[in-house]
């Protein structure tokens, strides 16, 4: 019991090895410039200094949900590929489906102009005037 | 006979009610339509009537759990079930209620031509038959008694019909008030019966009774006081002494709702559910209480009929005073005779009142016959199917009256003779009130008024025939099903139904026969006499005939002595001083406090998310605490 | 390894899930009119509905995905009251999102997601499954309950559900990780298995009031209620009449089935708290709602206390307890939705009449809208022959088999003060002379035929019980 745990040990190990081993590596190889920008803390694009009332754009959560769909997506393609070939045609039937769900999603979303980093008023005003022609 | 056939009987004038309410807008242009979906409906309910009747005769019949369409609520140990007892005594209430009701329907079609309530009307009509048929044919005191406050509801409806006429709303009001003196009675009744046999179920009910199988909740004297307050209840219904009142006034209602509620169907519920808890009547023998309470209401009723002017309020008051009798048939015991009665009634009073009608629709609708006279050649049709009504209710020999009236007198007499004397007076008053009112009426000289009389008119012949229809049981009825009296063919259909009578009935039937016909053509006789020529004086011409005229002052004295003191106390005592004082002051305090409480409340609803999270977390610690120290 | 999966086991929820698929695919085309959407929905949550009617009649029995899910007539009966409330809810909807084709994609979307998850909530046999349909339900339902982002109120109320909903979420899964410490597995019947009446630890003991505390939350019980009002006025009414019903019965099917399956082992622990709770919440609910003027803000007060006597039929504890909750939610729902539709009919031309002294007069001048609203009410207040008294019935019935007489008499004290509320509408309606002219739009048809559906379910269930009844009778746990 205690034995299997060294696996789990030998695993931290290795993943903060992995960390410590590439900061040094970038620090050692990087340029060193300094500008003012580089010592703020990094939050999401946003000011993190300041008053907490103010406006700001949400374009940035909507990318980063989508593409933490996607994310997940990968995630779950790991296990996945470790039964695949044992549980044959029907995982991989399955999987189509699953990947076919999200590519409908991103459909939608590229459809609905949530890509578009400037969202186009374009398709309001198209819905508008259609709008009006029910009316009519 | 199969449930479908008792649904469908149900649910027909059920669904004629939705049509005209739900859809009355609709059908405002289409009124003939409208009237007659309601009486299609009616119809088809009678013809399911003649069937159940056909099987009934047949031997067969519905009781107990095979009469159970479905169960409503079940508690532990108690069940209400929505279920049907049909037997002869059902399947001859159904054939009234549906054979007359469809008669007056058609009637009624032509009667309410140009009402602006039309659609609203039938609705009620309809809803009437479905609640009276729901009354007779539950198998459980429960449905009974839904029935019971429907016929009641449409009752005040139709009561109240023209509700732009103030008398006509107070009329409804009064029957409303007065009919829930008695529906309390009821209720109580059957409270007692459920705490008692622990079920509502007619079955269970006299079966346990018969094997005296129950909780003795009041002693010995349980069932006499579950019977008694059933009796309030029917005193209530059937408009007995004391709580009468109201069906007079209920006249103000439209007149084939007369003959069709407060002639031929609502009124005999009480008779109704006396008859079908006779096996508690005979183990309480509280049957003699019934009958005097019976004979008194004819007796004092036939006397107010004396001297009234008002052809409908005459009308009323001698149903008051069938009804009497009624009572005193299943009184004494003799139970098929009491119904028998209310079958004849039924035809022959349910005609008059039409007959009436068909009088008022062609006077204007007016009431008074000192302003009428002559009317026979006018309206031949209406005069002699009236005069058949009357001929029957007078109890001329072979007509159908004559034959109910005497059986009841019959076995009456064998219970006590006190009540045969004056049964036998009333039926001498009721053949001449019944003949004064037809002798001022339709003989002698027209005193119409010359603006009325110049379109005097008989009835279109959707009025005139439902009549001729309805005089044709009124004459016959008798002679078909009750030659014979107690070995009639219609004893004979209902004996199953029905516990032995405690006291048979004694003595050569015949001679019972012969002293009823002279009774009753000497009251037509003393009538003639007097009203051949003769018109009721405008003013009562003594202090007896002032008396009687005006009812015996029953109105006025109720007035004072229930009504004002009630309105007084309420207003002095209970307003002034329990209400405002005590009342108002504890209400107030608590109102107070809650809205202390509200207001505390309401500091805790302030909108803000912050706040509901403390709550919350309060919340959870409290009950945290609760878990961790209190137990 | 082959896994076998039981496709028909999963029919219902496959159904929704591809009735929001075609949904989604549809909205993405412009030339497609969008108003379909709706309908689109109503058929397929239509064909769910049906083929969990048919399975719940053939007394369908199975779990999926290593007892993760568990198809059984309890389920499957919840996923009946889910789905109808799902219809009724489009279809008081169709009129009232109005022609704006943008409203109406993502708005049946999330519909039919939360559904799913109230589907899947039902069918939880896990504690991690029965969480991630709450948090698919609870999601979606944020957005819905903000869906009019240009009005304030909308807004607030979406953001105010969704900051004290991810809280009380937080607190679920916290009383899952205890119960995990306490009883070494989420699966229900592992949990039901590994306890004993003796195995009280303090861990198992704040896991299961931590249970409550996020139960009590979503299904709206005091203390933990307070959001109800707001979410509930603020929300688009049809929300409101969503929010009301589907998913308070889902809190209430994972709630019984984690109590009852779960956790019977220690009744003598929850029994307590679930009584005071059940006063507590009927008492306040009813007490509140007496001093409201507004009626989107009643009738969640209203439905506070209906909650109220819901616990009183969890604390039974029983199979008279469990069946008389569902029978009890079904008509609930029902009658919520109703009283919710008939509160969007009273349309004026300005908005709806949300103001209770908006609707004198209305009896008379709309007969139709005063018996919808009459009828609703009155069933609420639980007078027979409609469906609320049947359902109040079996609730006090089998809290007095259970012994809890004087609960029941607090239950019946409540009952009172609400016909109160109830009924001053109606008077309201009926014997009020209206203060000022108001104009009223039309009666939209779908909406009629909705709450005409809702009509003859109450009047169906209250005066024809039975038939009912024995269907709940033999679905209990």
């Amino acid at each position: 019991m205690l034995f299997n745990f060294a696996n789990v040990l030998i695993f931290l190990a290795v993943g903060c090895l992995f960390v410590v081993l590439n900061l040094t590596i970038s620090r050692l190889l990087h340029t060193k410039l300094f500008s003012g920008e580089k010592y703020i803390p990094y939050e999401c694009g946003e000011d993190p200094i300041g008053d907490t009332r103010i406006k700001f754009n949400t374009r940035f959560y909507v990318i980063a949900l989508i593409f933490l769909i996607f994310d997940v997506e990968a995630v779950f393609l790991f296990p996945w590929a470790v039964v695949s070939r044992s549980m044959g045609l029907l995982a991989f039937l399955e999987m189509l489906v699953f990947i076919a769900i999200l590519l409908v999603g991103l459909a939608y979303v590229w459809a609905k102009g949530d890509l578009e980093w400037i969202r186009s008023t374009q398709l309001e005003v198209q819905a508008v005037q259609r709008e009006e022609s029910y009316d009519n | 006979m199969s449930l479908g056939l008792i649904v469908v009987l149900l649910i027909s004038p059920f669904a004629g009610f939705l049509i005209n309410g739900l859809f009355g807008k609709w059908l405002k242009g289409k009124e003939k339509l409208s009237g007659w979906i309601s009486a299609l409906a009616v119809f088809v309910s009678f013809a399911c009537s003649i069937i159940a009747f056909t099987s009934v005769r047949g031997g067969g019949g519905m009781s107990g759990d095979e009469g159970i369409l479905y169960e409503w609520i079940k508690g532990e140990s108690f069940a209400f079930n929505i279920g049907f007892h049909v037997d002869a005594l059902t399947t001859v209430m159904l054939l009234v209620i549906t054979g007359v009701g469809f008669i007056i329907h058609v009637y009624s079609i032509g009667y309410m031509h140009g009402d602006s309530g039309y659609t609203r009307y039938f609705a009620y009509l309809n809803l009437f038959v479905f609640a009276m048929l729901i009354l007779v044919l539950g198998n459980n005191y429960l449905m009974m008694f839904v029935g019971w406050e429907g016929v009641g509801l449409c009752s005040y409806l139709l009561i109240g019909f023209w509700y732009e006429k103030q008398s006509a709303t107070d009329a409804g009001k009064k029957a409303f008030i007065v009919n829930r003196i008695g529906d309390f009675g009821f209720l109580l009744g059957m409270f007692t019966l459920f705490a008692a046999f622990g079920s509502l179920d007619f079955t269970t009910i006299f079966d346990s009774a018969d094997a005296g199988n129950f909780q003795q909740i009041f002693g010995a004297s349980t069932l006499v006081i579950a019977t008694l307050l059933l009796f309030v209840g029917a005193v209530g219904k059937s408009a007995q002494i004391p709580l009468y009142v109201w069906l007079p006034d209920a006249m103000e209602g439209p007149t084939p709702v007369s003959a069709l509620i407060h002639a031929a169907t609502m009124v005999t519920a009480g008779v109704y559910m006396i008859a079908r808890s006779a096996v508690l009547y005979e183990l309480a023998e509280t049957g003699e209480v019934v009958a005097w309470i019976g004979v008194l209401t004819a007796f004092f009723a036939a006397t107010i009929a004396l001297a009234q002017n008002d052809i409908k309020r005459i009308l009323a008051y001698s149903t008051v005073s069938q009804l009497g009798y009624m009572f005193v048939g299943v009184g004494v015991g003799a139970y098929a005779s009491g119904i028998f009665h209310l079958v004849t009634h039924a035809f022959f009073k349910g005609l008059m009142f039409l007959t009436a009608g068909s009088v008022m629709h062609a006077m204007a609708n007016e009431l008074d016959m000192r302003k009428m006279g002559g009317l026979r050649a006018k309206m031949p049709i209406t005069h002699w199917t009236f005069l058949v009504g009357a001929m029957a209710i007078a109890g001329v020999p072979f007509l159908s009256g004559f034959w109910s009236k005497d059986e009841i007198l019959h076995s009456a007499w064998a219970i006590s003779p006190v009540i045969y004397g004056i049964g036998l007076i009333t039926a001498f008053l009721t053949a001449f009130y019944m003949f004064r009112l037809i002798f001022v009426t339709f003989y002698g000289e027209s005193r119409v008024e010359s603006g009325v009389a110049s379109h005097l008119h008989e009835s279109p012949p959707v009025m005139w025939v439902p009549l001729a229809i309805l005089a044709i049981p009124s004459a016959l009825i008798g002679l078909l099903l009750g030659w014979g009296g107690h070995n009639s063919w219609f004893h004979h259909f209902t004996e199953h139904v029905f516990p032995k009578a405690h006291g048979e009935a004694s003595g050569n039937m015949l001679v019972f026969m012969g002293i009823s016909s002279v009774v009753g053509l000497a009251g037509i006789a003393f009538a003639w006499i007097r009203y051949r020529e003769r018109v009721p004086a405008a003013e009562p011409t003594h202090a007896l005939h002032k008396l009687v005229a005006n009812k015996y002052y029953i109105d006025e004295v109720y007035n004072a002595v229930i009504v004002q003191p009630i309105k007084n106390g309420s207003h002095y005592l209970l307003w002034r001083i329990l209400d405002t004082g005590i009342i108002d002051g504890i209400v107030n305090g608590v109102a107070a406090a809650i809205r202390l409480i509200g207001g505390t409340l309401r500091r805790l609803q302030t909108g803000l998310v912050q706040a509901y999270i403390v709550s919350m977390v309060v919340g959870i610690v409290l009950f945290l605490a609760y878990y961790l120290f209190v137990r | 390894m082959p896994i076998e999966i039981n496709w028909q086991l999963l029919m219902p929820e496959l159904v929704i899930a591809l009735t929001l698929i075609i949904v989604l695919i549809f909205d993405m085309f412009d030339s497609i009119s969008k108003t379909i959407l709706g309908w689109l929905t109503i058929v397929g949550a239509g064909i769910a509905l049906w083929v969990s009617i048919q399975m719940q009649q053939a007394g369908t029995v199975g779990t999926q995905f290593n007892d993760m899910f568990k198809v059984d007539s309890f389920s499957l009966f919840f996923n009946i009251i889910f789905l109808i409330s799902t219809i009724l809810v489009a279809l008081i909807s169709l009129s009232y999102l109005g022609k704006d084709d943008r409203k109406q994609g993502p708005y049946y979307l999330l519909i039919l997601l939360a559904t799913l998850g109230m589907m899947l909530m039902a069918a939880g046999n896990e504690l991690i499954v029965v969480f991630l349909g709450l948090e698919l339900m609870s999601l979606s339902l944020y957005v819905l309950a903000g869906y009019f982002r240009d009005n304030p109120v909308s807004s607030e109320a979406g953001m105010k559900y969704l900051l004290l909903g991810a809280f009380a979420s937080a607190f679920f899964l916290y009383g899952i990780a205890l119960i995990y410490g306490g009883a070494g597995t989420t699966s229900i019947p592992g949990i039901a298995s590994n306890l004993t009446a003796e195995s009280q630890s303090p861990l198992l003991l704040g896991g299961m009031f931590l249970l409550i505390v996020g139960f009590g939350f979503k299904v709206a019980i005091v203390p933990f209620h307070q959001w109800a009002p707001d979410v509930y006025e603020g929300a688009p009414t049809t929300i409101a009449a969503f929010i009301s019903a589907g998913p308070k019965a889902a809190g209430f099917a994972a709630f019984l089935r984690i109590f009852m399956e779960a956790l019977p082992a220690m009744q003598s622990q929850w029994g307590d708290v679930i009584i005071l709770l059940a006063m507590l919440t009927m008492t306040v609910g009813n007490v509140i709602a007496i001093a409201q003027t507004n009626i989107k803000r009643m009738l969640a007060y209203s439905s506070i206390a209906h909650a109220g006597y819901v616990l009183i039929g969890l604390a039974a504890a029983n199979n008279e307890g469990i069946s008389s909750v569902m029978l009890y939610l079904l008509v609930y729902c029902v009658m919520n939705i109703g009283a919710f539709g008939a509160v969007i009919l009273a349309k004026t031309t300005d908005g709806e009449c949300l103001t209770i002294s908006d609707y004198a007069g209305l009896g008379f001048r709309k007969p139709l809208l005063g018996l919808f609203m009459t009828l609703m009410l009155l069933s609420l207040a639980g007078f027979p022959p409609t469906a609320g008294f049947v359902g109040k019935f079996y609730i006090f019935k089998s809290a007095v088999q259970a012994g809890h007489t004087w609960l029941v008499i607090i239950g019946a004290i409540n009952t009172a003060i609400s016909a109160f509320y109830y009924l001053r509408v109606v008077v309201t309606m009926y014997m009020r002379e209206p203060e000022e002219e108001l104009e009223f739009s039309p009666y939209p048809s779908t909406l009629v035929v909705g709450l005409i559906l809702a009509v003859i379910g109450v009047l169906f269930i209250g005066i024809l019980p039975s038939l009912l009844l024995n269907s709940v009778q033999n679905s209990v746990l």
